[in-house]
Order: structure tokens, then sequence, then C-alpha cells
């Protein structure tokens, strides 16, 4: 950090008329170097920061098994054929997410577009999807006033919550790529973005399992 | 950070040669063939009476685990972000299993 610090004040100050050509090519080197520390710092920071997200899902995931216990006939109204098909469409929009990534990696504006396209479509059919089941459950009288209700929207819609933020951030990333910010050579904010998308597709595969599988 | 080069990806100098070390379109089609049989082999395994819940939570773990090394590239990076990540994943996990004896 404290490097970072020290490259960024470096680059910053604006070079003088008596700079030579080699101190022009050394703060192009120290631009460079900069930007290698942020882009490392804030991948360290999206990793600390899903690291984090565990605890928040985990204490929520314990919260859902105790309540499963105690109300096994509400656990036996879960959609598992729908709440399915919902997990293959996460997981294909995490296959959309890296074919962008190395789309744009290979200078293939067009793969990004529709890979990133197709994530935000997918993710809007899981969470309507969602909300689909969410009618159904209070249908039949699973509602939040009900324990086991509670600990089910509590769980679910946190993660819900989270596929929301990742539509959004990513209809952002759409349009920053449709307006060719992104390249071959530049292109951390769709991989920034994708961490926390695939980061929401690993909490689905655990609450699959623990929630309608088990 | 010991060496933050080997985080950073993009639009760095050392950004090509790191692009090159990531997975392939091939692998990113392989891991979500995997992906895909893992799901349907669950929704097989919930229907076993016996051994159900371990073998649910070992593909579970599998599934992750894919995603994580492939899709989130962290068999390519600076392991200190696998540390970073598995540190709390195995402290939860092991907070849930105890959970269950209490359940």
């Amino acid at each position: 950090m404290q490097q970072e610090t020290a490259l960024t004040q470096s680059v910053s100050h604006a070079p003088t008329a008596e700079h030579t050509a080699d101190h022009a090519g050394h703060a192009d080197h120290l631009q460079v170097a900069s930007f290698t520390y942020s882009v490392a710092n804030s991948k360290m920071a999206m990793w600390l920061f899903l690291a984090s997200e565990m605890f928040l899902f985990s204490v929520l995931i314990i919260a859902y098994i105790i309540a499963r216990y105690a109300h096994p006939e509400e656990h036996a109204l879960l959609n598992v054929p729908l709440t399915s098909i919902n997990s293959f469409i996460l997981l294909l929009s995490s296959f959309s997410v890296v074919w962008a990534l190395s789309g744009i990696q290979s200078g293939n504006q067009t793969r990004l577009l529709r890979g990133l396209a197709s994530v935000i479509v997918l993710g809007s059919i899981f969470f309507l999807l969602m909300m689909y089941e969410y009618a159904e459950m209070s249908h039949h009288g699973v509602t939040l006033s009900h324990p086991f209700g509670m600990a089910f929207y509590a769980l679910t819609g946190f993660h819900g919550a989270h596929v929301l933020i990742g539509l959004v951030y990513g209809v952002y990333v759409f349009n920053r790529a449709f307006n060719g910010v992104y390249t071959k050579e530049n292109h951390w904010g769709v991989e920034f973005w994708g961490l926390y998308w695939h980061f929401v597709d690993v909490v689905w595969i655990f609450i699959f399992t623990v929630v309608y599988l088990i | 950070m010991s060496d933050p080069q080997h985080l950073s990806a993009g639009a760095d100098q050392h950004g090509e040669s790191h692009a090159a070390k990531h997975a392939t379109a091939g692998t990113y089609v392989a891991v979500l063939g995997a992906l895909a049989v893992l799901t349907l082999i669950e929704l097989v395994v919930a229907y076993i009476p016996i051994v159900r819940e371990p073998l649910l939570i070992i593909i579970a773990i599998g599934k992750a685990w894919l995603v994580l090394q492939f899709y989130m590239h962290l068999r390519y990076e600076n392991k200190i972000l696998t540390w970073i990540f598995m540190i709390p994943a195995v402290a939860v996990g092991i907070v849930t299993v105890i959970m269950q004896f209490f359940v």
C-alpha cells in the first residue's frame, strides 16, 4: 500500500521542463507500475470482500438448517424442479462471464458484448423465477412471519439481492463495453465484476444443495 | 503483498503473458460441462436414502472448487488470494458442521 502511494505520488507530480527523455521514460514506467499496484490492490480487496461475505451467508445457512429440521413439512413444499432449472441458468451465466472475458482478452468486442448481454438475460430469468417461487411459497402459507419462511426468505432473499446488485453492476459494465472502454490490454473492469458474479454462483451452489436437496 | 504483478491482470506491462496463463475457451466449456453433469448427479443422489447428505456436500464442494479454480482464475493467481478465500471458507465449513450436532 505504501509503495503504491509512493509510486502514485511520483507519477502525479507533473514533469518540469528540465526533465529529460530518460525521466519521461522513467515516469511512464512508474505510471504502469502504479496501475499494476492499483489493479493488484483492488483484486485483493475484492477477494477480501468475498471472504467476508462468506461469514454472512454461513450464518444464514446455519439459521436455515435449524428451521428446516424444526419444520420438515414446509420443506416439502419447495419447488425442486424449478430451482434445478434455475441452477443450470446461473451456471450458464457464469460461463457467459468467462466467455465474454476470454473474448475481450483476445480483442473480440462482439463476443464481450454478447457474453455480457447473456449474463444480464440469464441473471434476470434467475431472479424472476425466484420471485415466482416466492409467490408459490406464500400461496402455500409460507410467509415471512413463519419460522421456516423467515429463515428461507432471509437466506435466498439475501442471495437474490446479490444477484440484483450483480445485474445492475452488469448493466453498467455492458454500457462501458458498448462504449468501447474495454480493450484487449485493459479489461480489468470486466474481470472485477466477473469475480463478484462467480461468487454469487458459488454461494448458490451451496444454497441449492443445503436448502433444496438435503 | 510480495508480488503484486502476479495478482494483476489486464492493462499492465505483463498483460498479455498474464492473459495467456488464463484458461482457454475449451477449458471453460469443459468446466461448464462438468458443472452440468455434477448438478445432474446431485439430483439423482438426492433420492438415495443412505449417505445422501455427505455425498451432496462433497459434490457441492467439487462444483464450487471448479468455479473458483477456473472461472475465478484462482489456479492462475498468486496463492495469497487462495489463502485469503480458503481460510475463512474452511472455518465457516467447520462451524457449520459443528452446528449440525446441536440441531
